[in-house]
Protein backbone atom coordinates (compact mmCIF):
# COMPACT_ATOMS: atom_id res chain seq x y z
CA UNK A 1 0.00 0.00 0.00
CA UNK A 2 1.41 3.49 -0.95
CA UNK A 3 1.28 5.66 1.85
CA UNK A 4 1.76 9.62 1.29
CA UNK A 5 4.59 11.54 2.08
CA UNK A 6 2.15 13.76 4.23
CA UNK A 7 1.07 11.07 6.00
CA UNK A 8 4.55 9.22 6.58
CA UNK A 9 6.07 12.80 7.27
CA UNK A 10 3.01 13.11 10.20
CA UNK A 11 2.98 9.98 11.68
CA UNK A 12 7.01 10.53 12.41
CA UNK A 13 6.64 13.80 13.87
CA UNK A 14 4.16 12.17 15.99
CA UNK A 15 6.46 9.48 17.02
CA UNK A 16 9.04 11.75 17.65
CA UNK A 17 7.04 13.39 20.51
CA UNK A 18 6.20 9.97 21.99
CA UNK A 19 9.46 9.54 22.16
CA UNK A 20 10.89 12.42 23.56
CA UNK A 21 8.38 12.34 26.20
CA UNK A 22 9.41 8.54 26.98
CA UNK A 23 12.98 9.66 27.05
CA UNK A 24 12.16 12.17 29.68
CA UNK A 25 10.22 9.42 31.41
CA UNK A 26 13.13 6.80 31.04
CA UNK A 27 15.78 9.55 32.65
CA UNK A 28 14.11 10.17 35.05
CA UNK A 29 13.17 6.54 35.96
CA UNK A 30 17.06 5.19 36.35
CA UNK A 31 17.92 8.75 37.45
CA UNK A 32 20.71 9.79 34.36
CA UNK A 33 20.50 11.33 31.53
CA UNK A 34 19.33 9.23 28.65
CA UNK A 35 18.19 10.07 25.40
CA UNK A 36 16.08 8.35 23.17
CA UNK A 37 16.50 8.88 19.52
CA UNK A 38 13.98 7.88 17.01
CA UNK A 39 15.74 6.30 14.54
CA UNK A 40 12.69 5.83 11.93
CA UNK A 41 9.38 5.33 11.46
CA UNK A 42 8.31 3.55 7.99
CA UNK A 43 6.30 1.31 6.93
CA UNK A 44 7.24 -1.98 5.54
CA UNK A 45 6.74 -5.64 4.26
CA UNK A 46 6.31 -7.87 7.78
CA UNK A 47 9.51 -9.94 5.88
CA UNK A 48 12.06 -7.14 5.31
CA UNK A 49 11.02 -6.02 8.87
CA UNK A 50 11.99 -8.80 10.61
CA UNK A 51 14.99 -9.95 8.40
CA UNK A 52 16.36 -6.71 9.20
CA UNK A 53 15.45 -6.98 12.83
CA UNK A 54 17.86 -10.34 13.22
CA UNK A 55 20.41 -9.02 10.92
CA UNK A 56 20.86 -5.90 13.50
CA UNK A 57 20.63 -7.62 16.63
CA UNK A 58 22.92 -10.80 15.13
CA UNK A 59 24.15 -12.04 18.42
CA UNK A 60 24.05 -14.97 20.29
CA UNK A 61 24.01 -14.01 24.21
CA UNK A 62 20.24 -13.52 23.73
CA UNK A 63 17.91 -10.30 23.86
CA UNK A 64 15.28 -9.36 26.28
CA UNK A 65 12.62 -7.91 25.69
CA UNK A 66 9.24 -6.43 27.18
CA UNK A 67 5.61 -6.88 24.95
CA UNK A 68 2.75 -4.27 25.92
CA UNK A 69 -0.73 -4.66 23.87
CA UNK A 70 -2.27 -1.66 24.10
CA UNK A 71 -6.08 -1.95 23.05
CA UNK A 72 -9.10 0.57 23.04
CA UNK A 73 -10.29 2.80 20.19
CA UNK A 74 -6.99 1.35 18.71
CA UNK A 75 -5.33 -1.55 19.07
CA UNK A 76 -1.21 -0.91 19.31
CA UNK A 77 1.62 -3.63 19.84
CA UNK A 78 4.84 -1.92 22.15
CA UNK A 79 8.22 -3.96 22.24
CA UNK A 80 11.03 -2.59 24.37
CA UNK A 81 13.92 -4.96 23.67
CA UNK A 82 17.43 -4.58 24.90
CA UNK A 83 20.72 -7.61 25.36
CA UNK A 84 21.46 -9.13 28.40
CA UNK A 85 24.18 -6.50 29.41
CA UNK A 86 22.52 -3.66 29.34
CA UNK A 87 19.11 -4.83 31.17
CA UNK A 88 21.80 -5.93 33.63
CA UNK A 89 23.35 -2.53 33.69
CA UNK A 90 19.49 -1.01 33.91
CA UNK A 91 18.68 -3.25 36.87
CA UNK A 92 21.93 -1.60 38.86
CA UNK A 93 20.81 1.74 37.76
CA UNK A 94 17.22 1.22 38.67
CA UNK A 95 18.53 -0.17 42.54
CA UNK A 96 21.16 2.21 42.51
CA UNK A 97 24.01 -0.32 42.88
CA UNK A 98 27.11 -0.32 41.02
CA UNK A 99 27.01 -1.26 37.57
CA UNK A 100 28.53 -4.52 37.01
CA UNK A 101 27.03 -5.42 40.27
CA UNK A 102 24.01 -7.57 38.99
CA UNK A 103 26.05 -10.61 36.58
CA UNK A 104 23.44 -12.95 36.16
CA UNK A 105 19.51 -12.78 34.30
CA UNK A 106 17.68 -13.14 37.32
CA UNK A 107 14.28 -11.39 38.67
CA UNK A 108 15.22 -8.34 39.00
CA UNK A 109 16.57 -7.83 35.67
CA UNK A 110 13.35 -9.50 34.10
CA UNK A 111 11.55 -7.15 36.28
CA UNK A 112 13.56 -4.03 35.09
CA UNK A 113 12.45 -4.57 31.29
CA UNK A 114 9.08 -5.44 32.34
CA UNK A 115 8.97 -2.56 34.49
CA UNK A 116 10.64 -0.29 31.78
CA UNK A 117 8.00 -1.51 29.11
CA UNK A 118 5.31 -0.71 31.34
CA UNK A 119 6.51 2.81 32.03
CA UNK A 120 7.26 3.63 28.64
CA UNK A 121 4.17 1.78 27.02
CA UNK A 122 1.76 3.84 29.11
CA UNK A 123 3.70 7.11 27.70
CA UNK A 124 2.98 5.83 24.78
CA UNK A 125 -1.19 5.30 25.79
CA UNK A 126 -1.13 8.73 27.84
CA UNK A 127 -0.11 10.52 24.64
CA UNK A 128 -2.76 9.19 22.57
CA UNK A 129 -4.85 9.64 25.24
CA UNK A 130 -4.64 13.17 26.12
CA UNK A 131 -3.64 13.99 23.00
CA UNK A 132 -5.66 12.56 20.55
CA UNK A 133 -8.60 11.38 22.86
CA UNK A 134 -7.93 8.07 22.00
CA UNK A 135 -8.95 5.72 25.02
CA UNK A 136 -6.33 2.67 25.52
CA UNK A 137 -5.46 0.40 28.18
CA UNK A 138 -2.28 -1.59 28.44
CA UNK A 139 -1.97 -4.93 29.75
CA UNK A 140 0.54 -6.61 32.08
CA UNK A 141 3.84 -6.85 30.03
CA UNK A 142 4.85 -10.26 28.78
CA UNK A 143 8.99 -10.64 29.20
CA UNK A 144 10.61 -12.94 26.90
CA UNK A 145 14.23 -13.96 26.91
CA UNK A 146 15.61 -14.84 24.06
CA UNK A 147 16.98 -14.52 20.48
CA UNK A 148 16.44 -10.86 19.26
CA UNK A 149 14.97 -12.55 15.80
CA UNK A 150 12.07 -14.90 18.23
CA UNK A 151 11.25 -12.15 20.15
CA UNK A 152 10.65 -9.88 17.42
CA UNK A 153 8.66 -12.84 15.77
CA UNK A 154 6.43 -12.89 18.29
CA UNK A 155 5.76 -9.55 18.87
CA UNK A 156 4.97 -8.66 15.12
CA UNK A 157 2.64 -12.11 14.63
CA UNK A 158 -0.60 -10.32 15.79
CA UNK A 159 -0.46 -7.93 12.63
CA UNK A 160 1.26 -10.28 10.45
CA UNK A 161 -1.91 -12.63 11.33
CA UNK A 162 -4.02 -10.19 9.03
CA UNK A 163 -2.02 -7.62 7.41
CA UNK A 164 1.64 -8.45 5.41
CA UNK A 165 2.42 -4.59 6.04
CA UNK A 166 3.43 -3.25 9.54
CA UNK A 167 3.91 0.61 10.54
CA UNK A 168 6.92 0.58 12.70
CA UNK A 169 8.54 2.83 15.06
CA UNK A 170 11.89 2.32 15.43
CA UNK A 171 13.93 4.12 18.01
CA UNK A 172 17.32 3.84 20.25
CA UNK A 173 18.29 4.47 23.95
CA UNK A 174 21.64 6.86 24.56
CA UNK A 175 23.72 6.62 27.18
CA UNK A 176 26.35 8.58 27.95
CA UNK A 177 28.65 6.85 29.87
CA UNK A 178 27.48 3.18 29.16
CA UNK A 179 27.61 1.08 26.46
CA UNK A 180 23.79 0.78 25.98
CA UNK A 181 22.00 -1.52 23.21
CA UNK A 182 18.12 -0.82 23.44
CA UNK A 183 15.05 -0.76 21.13
CA UNK A 184 11.32 0.10 21.37
CA UNK A 185 8.94 0.04 18.49
CA UNK A 186 5.58 0.85 18.23
CA UNK A 187 3.14 -1.27 15.68
CA UNK A 188 -0.82 -0.85 15.24
CA UNK A 189 -2.52 -3.80 14.76
CA UNK A 190 -5.73 -4.03 12.66
CA UNK A 191 -6.54 -1.56 10.28
CA UNK A 192 -3.70 1.23 9.75
CA UNK A 193 -6.14 3.22 7.66
CA UNK A 194 -8.02 3.78 11.33
CA UNK A 195 -5.05 4.32 13.15
CA UNK A 196 -3.61 6.76 10.64
CA UNK A 197 -6.75 8.56 10.53
CA UNK A 198 -6.92 9.24 14.55
CA UNK A 199 -3.27 9.79 14.62
CA UNK A 200 -3.30 12.32 11.31
CA UNK A 201 -6.68 13.71 11.23
CA UNK A 202 -6.69 12.61 8.03
CA UNK B 1 6.99 6.54 62.27
CA UNK B 2 6.50 2.88 62.82
CA UNK B 3 3.62 2.19 60.11
CA UNK B 4 3.59 -1.13 58.75
CA UNK B 5 3.50 -1.16 54.99
CA UNK B 6 2.72 -3.80 52.63
CA UNK B 7 4.06 -3.65 48.61
CA UNK B 8 1.84 -4.82 45.74
CA UNK B 9 4.01 -4.66 42.52
CA UNK B 10 4.01 -7.28 40.05
CA UNK B 11 7.48 -6.38 39.21
CA UNK B 12 10.28 -7.37 41.70
CA UNK B 13 12.57 -4.60 41.10
CA UNK B 14 9.67 -1.95 42.02
CA UNK B 15 9.25 -4.04 45.20
CA UNK B 16 12.73 -3.66 45.73
CA UNK B 17 13.02 0.05 44.85
CA UNK B 18 9.61 1.06 46.80
CA UNK B 19 10.94 -1.57 49.85
CA UNK B 20 14.68 0.71 49.79
CA UNK B 21 13.08 3.96 49.67
CA UNK B 22 10.84 3.08 52.87
CA UNK B 23 12.70 1.33 54.93
CA UNK B 24 15.89 4.17 54.29
CA UNK B 25 12.86 6.63 56.15
CA UNK B 26 12.16 4.24 59.06
CA UNK B 27 9.26 2.89 57.45
CA UNK B 28 8.75 -1.10 58.49
CA UNK B 29 7.78 -3.10 55.28
CA UNK B 30 5.77 -6.10 56.69
CA UNK B 31 4.96 -7.94 53.42
CA UNK B 32 5.01 -7.68 49.62
CA UNK B 33 2.82 -9.13 46.63
CA UNK B 34 2.67 -9.59 42.78
CA UNK B 35 -1.26 -9.05 41.94
CA UNK B 36 -4.41 -8.16 43.31
CA UNK B 37 -5.37 -11.43 44.41
CA UNK B 38 -2.78 -12.24 46.73
CA UNK B 39 -2.66 -8.51 48.20
CA UNK B 40 -5.99 -9.21 49.63
CA UNK B 41 -5.59 -12.46 51.50
CA UNK B 42 -2.19 -11.24 52.86
CA UNK B 43 -3.87 -7.50 53.50
CA UNK B 44 -6.10 -9.91 55.99
CA UNK B 45 -3.42 -11.90 57.24
CA UNK B 46 -1.14 -9.10 58.37
CA UNK B 47 -3.27 -5.91 58.74
CA UNK B 48 -0.56 -3.38 57.38
CA UNK B 49 -1.50 0.47 58.06
CA UNK B 50 -0.91 1.58 54.86
CA UNK B 51 -0.80 -0.41 51.44
CA UNK B 52 1.18 0.57 48.25
CA UNK B 53 -1.24 -1.05 45.35
CA UNK B 54 0.29 -1.17 41.81
CA UNK B 55 -2.60 -0.54 39.65
CA UNK B 56 -1.93 -2.80 36.40
CA UNK B 57 -1.21 -6.62 37.55
CA UNK B 58 -2.36 -10.63 36.48
CA UNK B 59 -4.45 -12.38 38.49
CA UNK B 60 -6.81 -9.03 39.36
CA UNK B 61 -5.64 -5.54 39.01
CA UNK B 62 -5.11 -2.94 41.64
CA UNK B 63 -8.42 -1.27 41.55
CA UNK B 64 -10.11 -4.58 42.16
CA UNK B 65 -8.01 -5.36 44.77
CA UNK B 66 -8.75 -2.19 46.59
CA UNK B 67 -12.57 -2.63 46.46
CA UNK B 68 -12.04 -6.08 48.22
CA UNK B 69 -9.46 -4.85 50.64
CA UNK B 70 -12.00 -2.08 51.49
CA UNK B 71 -15.32 -4.33 51.70
CA UNK B 72 -12.61 -6.19 54.38
CA UNK B 73 -12.11 -2.84 55.73
CA UNK B 74 -13.32 -0.01 54.61
CA UNK B 75 -10.67 1.99 57.23
CA UNK B 76 -7.81 0.46 54.97
CA UNK B 77 -5.19 3.12 53.94
CA UNK B 78 -4.07 2.18 50.26
CA UNK B 79 -1.72 4.09 48.08
CA UNK B 80 -2.17 3.39 44.12
CA UNK B 81 0.94 3.71 41.93
CA UNK B 82 0.74 3.79 38.57
CA UNK B 83 2.10 4.07 35.55
CA UNK B 84 -0.62 5.83 34.34
CA UNK B 85 -1.48 9.11 34.60
CA UNK B 86 -5.04 8.16 33.35
CA UNK B 87 -7.73 9.72 34.92
CA UNK B 88 -9.81 6.77 34.38
CA UNK B 89 -8.25 4.78 36.22
CA UNK B 90 -7.30 7.22 38.87
CA UNK B 91 -10.77 8.05 39.04
CA UNK B 92 -12.45 4.97 40.10
CA UNK B 93 -9.96 4.26 42.66
CA UNK B 94 -10.49 7.42 44.22
CA UNK B 95 -14.52 6.99 44.41
CA UNK B 96 -13.75 3.64 45.69
CA UNK B 97 -12.08 5.09 48.17
CA UNK B 98 -8.09 5.23 47.88
CA UNK B 99 -5.95 6.89 50.11
CA UNK B 100 -3.48 8.71 47.62
CA UNK B 101 -1.50 7.97 44.82
CA UNK B 102 1.88 8.22 43.28
CA UNK B 103 2.65 8.22 39.37
CA UNK B 104 5.64 6.34 38.11
CA UNK B 105 8.60 6.57 37.44
CA UNK B 106 8.32 7.81 41.27
CA UNK B 107 10.72 10.27 42.88
CA UNK B 108 12.11 8.96 46.38
CA UNK B 109 10.17 12.19 47.80
CA UNK B 110 7.07 12.01 46.43
CA UNK B 111 7.01 8.40 48.02
CA UNK B 112 7.79 9.60 51.13
CA UNK B 113 5.33 12.43 51.27
CA UNK B 114 2.19 10.32 50.10
CA UNK B 115 3.22 8.07 53.06
CA UNK B 116 3.40 10.73 55.57
CA UNK B 117 0.18 12.44 54.10
CA UNK B 118 -1.56 8.85 54.38
CA UNK B 119 0.42 7.82 57.99
CA UNK B 120 -0.88 11.14 59.32
CA UNK B 121 -4.53 9.89 58.69
CA UNK B 122 -4.24 6.90 61.16
CA UNK C 1 36.99 -19.50 -4.02
CA UNK C 2 33.24 -17.42 -3.67
CA UNK C 3 32.32 -15.94 -0.59
CA UNK C 4 29.26 -17.23 1.19
CA UNK C 5 26.05 -15.13 1.05
CA UNK C 6 24.20 -14.73 3.69
CA UNK C 7 20.90 -14.39 3.19
CA UNK C 8 18.76 -13.56 6.17
CA UNK C 9 15.04 -15.30 6.00
CA UNK C 10 12.37 -13.08 7.62
CA UNK C 11 8.77 -14.28 9.02
CA UNK C 12 6.66 -14.92 6.31
CA UNK C 13 9.46 -15.20 3.33
CA UNK C 14 10.85 -17.48 0.94
CA UNK C 15 14.94 -17.36 0.22
CA UNK C 16 16.02 -19.93 -2.73
CA UNK C 17 19.49 -19.73 -3.63
CA UNK C 18 22.44 -21.73 -4.78
CA UNK C 19 25.84 -22.55 -2.51
CA UNK C 20 27.99 -21.11 -1.44
CA UNK C 21 24.78 -19.39 0.46
CA UNK C 22 23.74 -19.58 3.67
CA UNK C 23 20.03 -19.21 4.93
CA UNK C 24 19.50 -18.13 8.41
CA UNK C 25 16.71 -17.50 10.00
CA UNK C 26 14.91 -16.53 14.07
CA UNK C 27 12.18 -18.77 14.78
CA UNK C 28 9.04 -18.63 17.50
CA UNK C 29 6.21 -20.44 16.75
CA UNK C 30 6.95 -20.85 13.67
CA UNK C 31 8.69 -23.32 11.73
CA UNK C 32 11.67 -23.17 8.81
CA UNK C 33 11.35 -25.60 5.87
CA UNK C 34 14.36 -26.01 4.23
CA UNK C 35 14.80 -27.95 0.73
CA UNK C 36 17.79 -28.89 -0.30
CA UNK C 37 19.07 -30.45 -3.75
CA UNK C 38 22.32 -32.26 -2.98
CA UNK C 39 23.59 -32.57 -6.43
CA UNK C 40 23.05 -29.09 -7.26
CA UNK C 41 23.71 -27.49 -4.37
CA UNK C 42 20.76 -25.60 -4.09
CA UNK C 43 18.09 -25.19 -1.84
CA UNK C 44 15.41 -23.12 -0.44
CA UNK C 45 14.00 -22.39 2.99
CA UNK C 46 10.26 -20.59 3.90
CA UNK C 47 9.88 -19.39 7.48
CA UNK C 48 6.19 -19.69 7.80
CA UNK C 49 3.74 -18.78 10.41
CA UNK C 50 0.56 -20.39 10.43
CA UNK C 51 -0.40 -24.11 9.24
CA UNK C 52 -3.10 -23.39 6.57
CA UNK C 53 -4.76 -20.91 4.90
CA UNK C 54 -8.39 -21.52 4.82
CA UNK C 55 -11.52 -18.94 2.29
CA UNK C 56 -11.03 -16.59 5.29
CA UNK C 57 -7.37 -16.03 4.86
CA UNK C 58 -7.62 -15.91 1.01
CA UNK C 59 -10.13 -12.78 1.35
CA UNK C 60 -7.30 -10.90 3.37
CA UNK C 61 -5.99 -8.17 1.68
CA UNK C 62 -2.60 -9.02 3.26
CA UNK C 63 -2.89 -12.55 1.99
CA UNK C 64 0.34 -14.04 1.30
CA UNK C 65 1.21 -17.18 0.18
CA UNK C 66 4.52 -17.35 2.63
CA UNK C 67 2.65 -17.32 5.78
CA UNK C 68 1.08 -20.76 5.84
CA UNK C 69 2.43 -24.28 5.36
CA UNK C 70 -0.16 -25.66 2.99
CA UNK C 71 0.01 -22.60 0.15
CA UNK C 72 3.83 -21.49 1.45
CA UNK C 73 5.69 -24.84 0.85
CA UNK C 74 3.96 -25.38 -2.23
CA UNK C 75 5.21 -22.40 -3.07
CA UNK C 76 9.00 -22.80 -2.14
CA UNK C 77 8.80 -25.96 -4.32
CA UNK C 78 7.74 -23.79 -7.54
CA UNK C 79 10.31 -20.96 -6.69
CA UNK C 80 12.77 -23.85 -6.64
CA UNK C 81 11.83 -25.03 -9.50
CA UNK C 82 11.13 -21.82 -11.62
CA UNK C 83 14.32 -20.29 -11.06
CA UNK C 84 17.10 -24.19 -10.95
CA UNK C 85 14.94 -26.70 -13.11
CA UNK C 86 14.62 -29.24 -9.73
CA UNK C 87 11.68 -30.74 -9.65
CA UNK C 88 9.91 -31.69 -5.96
CA UNK C 89 10.83 -35.48 -6.35
CA UNK C 90 14.50 -34.41 -5.88
CA UNK C 91 14.45 -32.67 -3.12
CA UNK C 92 14.81 -33.43 0.83
CA UNK C 93 13.37 -31.56 3.79
CA UNK C 94 14.37 -30.64 7.60
CA UNK C 95 12.09 -28.90 9.67
CA UNK C 96 12.91 -26.69 12.57
CA UNK C 97 11.18 -24.54 15.23
CA UNK C 98 7.40 -24.67 16.39
CA UNK C 99 8.04 -23.99 19.66
CA UNK C 100 5.32 -22.01 22.53
CA UNK C 101 7.38 -18.91 23.01
CA UNK C 102 4.24 -16.95 24.62
CA UNK C 103 2.41 -19.44 27.38
CA UNK C 104 -0.30 -16.98 27.79
CA UNK C 105 -1.70 -18.30 24.53
CA UNK C 106 -4.25 -20.94 24.60
CA UNK C 107 -3.31 -22.59 21.49
CA UNK C 108 -0.37 -24.23 20.42
CA UNK C 109 0.44 -22.61 16.94
CA UNK C 110 3.93 -24.21 17.13
CA UNK C 111 2.50 -27.63 17.16
CA UNK C 112 -0.04 -27.05 14.96
CA UNK C 113 2.69 -25.66 12.24
CA UNK C 114 4.63 -28.33 12.58
CA UNK C 115 2.07 -31.30 12.01
CA UNK C 116 0.85 -29.16 9.18
CA UNK C 117 4.47 -29.01 7.61
CA UNK C 118 4.60 -32.41 7.99
CA UNK C 119 1.61 -33.41 6.29
CA UNK C 120 2.23 -31.08 3.19
CA UNK C 121 5.84 -32.14 2.91
CA UNK C 122 4.17 -35.90 2.71
CA UNK C 123 1.42 -35.27 0.45
CA UNK C 124 4.03 -33.97 -2.15
CA UNK C 125 6.24 -36.78 -1.58
CA UNK C 126 9.24 -34.98 -0.12
CA UNK C 127 11.08 -36.77 2.16
CA UNK C 128 11.60 -34.88 5.29
CA UNK C 129 15.39 -36.15 6.64
CA UNK C 130 15.47 -34.21 9.83
CA UNK C 131 12.91 -32.54 12.51
CA UNK C 132 13.54 -30.49 15.69
CA UNK C 133 10.66 -28.73 16.70
CA UNK C 134 8.79 -27.90 19.50
CA UNK C 135 10.28 -26.41 23.18
CA UNK C 136 9.61 -23.23 24.54
CA UNK C 137 12.39 -21.55 23.52
CA UNK C 138 13.55 -19.65 20.21
CA UNK C 139 15.62 -21.08 17.51
CA UNK C 140 18.47 -19.47 15.56
CA UNK C 141 19.07 -21.72 12.20
CA UNK C 142 21.35 -21.81 9.36
CA UNK C 143 20.97 -23.55 6.49
CA UNK C 144 24.16 -24.08 4.35
CA UNK C 145 23.74 -24.43 0.39
CA UNK C 146 27.22 -26.12 0.15
CA UNK C 147 26.41 -29.39 2.27
CA UNK C 148 22.65 -29.08 3.05
CA UNK C 149 23.42 -29.11 7.02
CA UNK C 150 21.54 -26.52 8.99
CA UNK C 151 23.45 -25.33 12.37
CA UNK C 152 20.87 -25.25 14.72
CA UNK C 153 20.52 -23.38 18.10
CA UNK C 154 17.79 -23.71 20.70
CA UNK C 155 18.07 -20.49 23.08
CA UNK C 156 20.50 -21.10 26.22
CA UNK C 157 21.27 -24.79 24.72
CA UNK C 158 23.93 -25.74 22.82
CA UNK C 159 24.09 -25.52 19.03
CA UNK C 160 23.33 -28.88 16.82
CA UNK C 161 24.21 -30.07 13.21
CA UNK C 162 21.20 -31.75 11.29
Amino acid sequence: MVHSNKTINAIQMIARLIIDEASRAFSKMIRQGVSIEMQNAYFDDISNVTAKICNEYNEYKGSVGAIVDLTGDVKLKFLFMTDLSTAQILTDLLLRRQTGTTKEYDINVESTVQEIGNVLSCIVANMLVNDFQISMTPSVPVVLRDFAGTIFAEFIRDVADERQEALVVESRFLLSNQKMKCHMFIMPVGESEQILQYLTFS
Amino acid sequence: MGKKIMVVDDAAVIRLMLKDILESHQFEVVGECSNGQDAIEKFKALKPDIVTMDIIMPNMDGVQALEEILKFDKNAKVIMVTALDQREFLMKAIRLGAADFIVKPFEDARVIAAIQRVARQI
Amino acid sequence: MNEMILIQVGVADIKVSKAPAMLMTNLGSCIAVCLYYEQGQIGGMLHLMMPRADEKALEYRGFKKEKYANTGIRELVYQIKQQFRVDHSMLTAKIFGGGRILQNVSLDIGADNAKAAQDILRELGIRIIASKVGGTKGYNIRFDLSTGKVRCQIFGEQEQEF
